[in-house]
């Protein structure tokens, strides 16, 4: 492909991308399990409505639409910060074991000090993935650099604290009853003083992850490549990390553990716009809400009267894609 | 026999001829291992609720003992010893073989989605059939299988050693995932407590038949295994060479994944899918023992002392009886990261 | 040969040994206990007949039915299966000295042959293949599945401790209460739900067939239709919480004095709902569990009249 061709492609992109996340958003407030009519909805919004469907649109459907919009941009920049530091397009944020130390987090608060409302977690969720990430990098960071090391530390430190987790809930009902429900993932757990109050970590993370896109577009040709450009590797890396912490961490306090958003969001963008770290970023913001919304729609109609949680709805939406995408293209790195 | 010296990430440096000293190592490492098998089977078959003193072991092992002794200590107990140290043991091959034919010191049963699949089966059939032991087996021996052989078909353009079957592996595991957190949100609180156990990984309830049927039955795949050993040696030169030298690498490595796929089954229709054995066992063979490649007896010997001390250690050294699943994730874990921490210091 | 290969054979043959050693020593095993006993009696249950003592006096329970009938007609088991390894006997038996012996779906057969048991209760459904050696320790009986209406399954325990007529008479004091209860506060043609929350998402509703549910229909409330599962639950998503709509509403908790564990669902769309104890109404099937249920009913109906 030309670079001419390149920007032209891109411009159509964004916009398509824009159009589809505002998409995206009308669907999670018209649609849902209980099926209100788009006049409801629209009177609902405007202060009009019955004090159900009131209840609905402003206690349900507004926060998780927030929730989702919140936590689906950190994820696909979280994504894309890992997939472009370690060169390697099956990174993705859980492999720097934020996933895991959310969760140890929660199950010891569950299972030791009784918390139980969804409000309750967010904090120690949030603690737990900061607390694990820190400990990776402590363990897994090496002054020659290499990304490996950090994710094999992460992986390990994963599976340590996931054997630690299962055992504490398999010894206590209360905890494993609490656990299934939060491994599902839900945009509904955090209410939106939560969300504002952990919002500002979120937003720090994406700030230095559009700071840190040029570094990292010279780091992609290799380390030295980016030190003999005058880079300095070292406080990218540790750039990065603090940024996929604060965005994978605050992603996974509110919304509980949500996969595969980092993984493919990111190379979809990249088939959008190109390899280019300071177009891929704010894209990802913007496509990663897509996926989470989308999801948590289909969760709230496929089978209601009921729902099926948006972290189990993502994989089926979003594997079948990933796979597509691995089988049609060639395969190479980024 | 050649063997080669990997570097760290597995990748063939040059041939290497295996010593005396070398081969005088291999064995004293196994001897080593074989006592403090010994010494294992001995406390399992000792340590339990209901007490029995080491003096009538012997006795009760030849026939003899009051029906219920005789129940404890060898229908439950000895059962458990002996389907640790064969599962242990198959697992360890199973990994050897993986390892050796993908060249990646981290390859396990769980990429090809194995794990992931034996456990959706077994939960499908708790919820749509029935909760019987025997269902359950044929559900995640199914499930197993089928995944291995769909992760294969959506891949199959590439091989075995791509970037593409890694991706689809990562995705069909991603959505039984899910689906296994669906299905565990259904059921009833104990059934998913039973059905979790049992998919970290459990020795819980081991009957004779079953273990006795399940060994046997991996009895040909093991022999099948070491008579392969030589043209796996040959694909550690790289496929040119050992295209040259006659071995043909696609088939080997078929071959070797196929025995993998039936060793982890075999283990799996006896203790769930224990994660970490597979893993771990065959990198500690190859560092204790100081060869250059992924020696498969060592590896065997290994992963059940691995499987058999966590199983002690699951039952008996915690404060509550645990899977032994759970041990070896947390164990496992912390090697690894022992692995990376003591590399670090040596760079340093 | 190689070194390695020696190795090998070795190791193989070990493993053959000890295989075979185990084959080879296990006999089949005899019931222990029954001869012991003042007599014995013939029960037939789920796996066919199995002679039973007269007056069993050591009894371990596996089943959460089968150890509240047992404490009903006074006979507290030696050991019983619980929920999960950190809790004990639910607290609304008032029974003491209960060993745990592992958990309802996994029992622990070491813990429960240390006891010495003379009878054994289990479930088909859920423990079949520990049969035999159940068996081996103590005779022992299987009611079918928890699932099956629970006052048949407690007919069956009663017969195999020997206690069917007091088993009887407190089913049928289940009922007289629960007619008591219709007589004395005239509930009928009123609604009433039965809520269960699950997490944020996902609402249960219980049913008719529920055990709960039965117990809210004898004393004259009918619950509002809805597609239910086996007849026993249905899910909801907060988001239709109004289609749960009745003129009672209970919400179970674990712990009944703390509103806050209500969804905010449940309490915008229902501030009056009523906080019951999962322990019994969900968990504590058996003539115990009942009364516990209709006594909450009843101080329910008594403080709203």
């Amino acid at each position: 492909m030309t670079a001419a061709a390149r920007p032209g492609r891109s411009i159509l992109g964004v916009g398509a991308v824009a159009l589809i996340l505002a998409v995206a958003v009308i669907a999670s407030l018209a649609l849902g399990a209980n099926p209100l009519a788009p006049s409801a909805v629209i009177d609902a919004l405007a202060g009009r409505g019955t004090s159900e469907t009131a209840f609905v649109v402003w206690d349900l459907r507004v926060p998780r639409t927030v929730v989702g919009l919140v936590a689906g941009a950190a994820l696909g920049a979280a994504g894309a910060l890992m997939q472009a530091f370690t060169r390697n397009p099956l990174a993705d944020p859980g492999l720097l074991g934020v996933g895991a130390g959310a969760a140890f987090a929660v199950a010891l608060g569950v299972s030791l000090f009784g918390l139980s409302g969804a409000g309750e977690i967010v904090w120690p969720a949030f603690a737990g993935a900061l607390l694990v990430t820190m400990a990776v990098y402590v363990i897994g960071a090496s002054g020659t650099g290499g990304a490996v090391r950090l994710v094999l530390a992460g992986v390990a430190l994963g599976a340590v604290l996931s054997g630690i987790t299962t055992a504490i809930t398999l010894t206590d009902p209360d905890a494993f009853d609490r656990m299934r429900g939060w491994n599902a993932g839900s945009l509904l757990g955090a209410g939106l003083e939560d969300l504002a109050a952990i919002a500002p970590f979120a937003a720090a993370g994406a700030l230095l992850a559009l700071v840190l896109a040029p570094g990292l577009n010279a780091m992609a040709l290799g380390d030295d490549v980016a030190r003999a450009q005058g880079v300095d590797v070292g406080r990218i890396r540790v750039g990065v990390i603090v940024a996929v912490t604060l965005l994978a961490g605050a992603a996974t306090a509110i919304a509980g553990p949500i996969s595969f958003v980092g993984l493919m969001i990111p190379h979809a963008v990249r088939w959008i716009v190109g390899p280019d770290q300071r177009a891929v970023l704010p894209m990802s913001l913007l496509a990663g809400p897509i996926l989470v919304l989308g999801a948590d729609v289909l969760g709230r109609v496929v089978i209601a009267p009921a729902e099926v949680p948006v972290g189990i709805v993502v994989a089926f939406v979003g594997a079948p894609l990933l796979i597509a995408l691995a089988r049609r293209r060639t395969a190479r790195a980024l | 026999m050649v063997a080669t010296t990997m570097d760290r990430s597995g990748r063939v440096m040059r041939p290497v001829r295996p010593t005396a000293a070398g081969r005088r190592r291999v064995l004293a490492v196994g001897a080593a291992a074989s006592v403090v098998l010994v010494a294992l089977t001995t406390l399992g078959l000792i340590l339990g609720d209901f007490p029995v003193p080491l003096e009538r072991i012997p006795t009760i092992l030849a026939g003899g003992g009051e029906g219920i002794e005789h129940t404890v200590v060898v229908d439950w107990r000895l059962t458990r010893v002996i389907a640790a140290v064969g599962v242990g043991a198959l697992l360890g091959i199973a990994g050897a073989l993986f390892q050796t034919v993908t060249r990646n010191p981290l390859a396990s049963p769980d990429i090809l989605g194995l794990s992931s699949g034996a456990f959706s089966g077994m939960l499908l059939t708790l919820v749509l059939v029935s909760a019987s032991w025997q269902a359950l087996v044929a559900g995640s021996l199914v499930g197993g299988l089928l995944t291995a052989i769909a992760i294969q078909v959506l891949a199959s353009r590439e091989g075995l050693q791509g970037f593409r079957i890694i991706v689809v592996g990562i995705g069909v595991s991603a959505m039984l995932a899910s689906m296994n957190t669906w299905l565990l949100l259904q059921v009833e609180l104990e059934t998913a407590m039973f059905a979790s156990a049992w998919g970290a990984g459990s020795l819980n309830g081991v009957a004779a038949g079953p273990v006795a049927g399940a060994l046997v039955a991996a009895l040909p795949i093991v022999v099948g295994a070491f008579c392969l050993v030589p043209r796996m040696r040959q694909l550690e030169l790289g496929d040119d060479l050992a295209s040259a030298t006659g071995a043909r690498p696609h088939v080997v490595r078929a071959v070797a994944l196929l025995l993998g796929v039936g060793l982890v089954s075999a283990a799996t229709t006896v203790a769930g899918p224990v994660a970490f054995v597979a893993l771990a066992a065959p990198q500690i063979a190859r560092r204790l023992a100081r060869t250059p490649s992924l020696p498969l007896g060592l590896s065997a010997l290994l992963g059940a002392v691995v499987l058999l001390a966590s199983d002690l250690v699951a039952q008996h050294a915690l404060p509550m009886p645990l899977p032994v699943g759970v041990v070896t994730v947390s164990v496992g874990g912390l090697y690894l990261l022992s692995v990376i921490v003591l590399e670090l210091r040596r760079r340093a | 040969m190689s070194p390695r290969s020696r190795l090998v054979l070795a190791s193989a043959a070990g493993m053959i040994a000890l295989a075979l050693a185990g084959c080879t020593a296990a006999t089949a095993p005899e019931p222990a206990g029954a001869s012991a006993a003042s007599g014995t009696r013939s029960v037939e249950h789920a796996r066919g007949a199995t002679d039973v003592p007269e007056e069993p006096a050591r009894v371990v329970t596996l089943e959460p039915l089968e150890l509240d009938t047992a404490v009903a007609v006074g006979i507290t088991p030696v050991g019983a299966a619980v929920a999960g390894n950190v809790t004990s006997i639910p607290a609304y038996l008032g029974a003491e000295d209960v060993a745990p012996v592992g958990t309802v779906p996994e029992p622990d057969l070491e813990a429960i042959a240390a006891l010495k048991p003379d009878l054994i209760l289990g479930t088909e459904s859920r423990h079949s293949e520990l049969f035999e050696q159940l068996t081996a320790i103590a005779p022992t009986v299987f009611i079918a599945s928890q699932a099956d209406p629970w006052r048949e399954n407690a007919s069956l325990i009663g017969e195999a401790l020997g206690r069917e007529d007091e088993v009887a008479e407190l089913l049928t004091g289940v009922d007289d209460e629960c007619a008591r209860i219709r007589d004395e506060y005239d509930v009928a043609g009123q609604t009433v739900q039965l809520i269960r929350p699950r997490d944020e998402t996902t609402l249960s509703l219980y049913g008719p067939v529920s055990f709960a549910g039965s117990l809210l229909q004898c004393v004259g409330f009918s619950i509002p239709d809805q597609e239910w599962e086996d007849g026993l639950q249905a899910d909801l998503s907060p988001e239709n919480i109004a289609s749960a709509r009745a003129d009672h509403v209970f919400v179970t908790a674990a712990d009944v004095a703390d509103r806050s564990a209500i969804p905010a669902a449940v309490a915008t769309a229902f501030p009056d709902a009523t906080l019951v104890d999962t322990s019994t109404w969900v968990s504590g099937v058996g003539p115990k569990g009942a009364a516990a249920v209709l006594g909450d009913i009843e101080r329910y109906l008594s403080a709203n009249r």
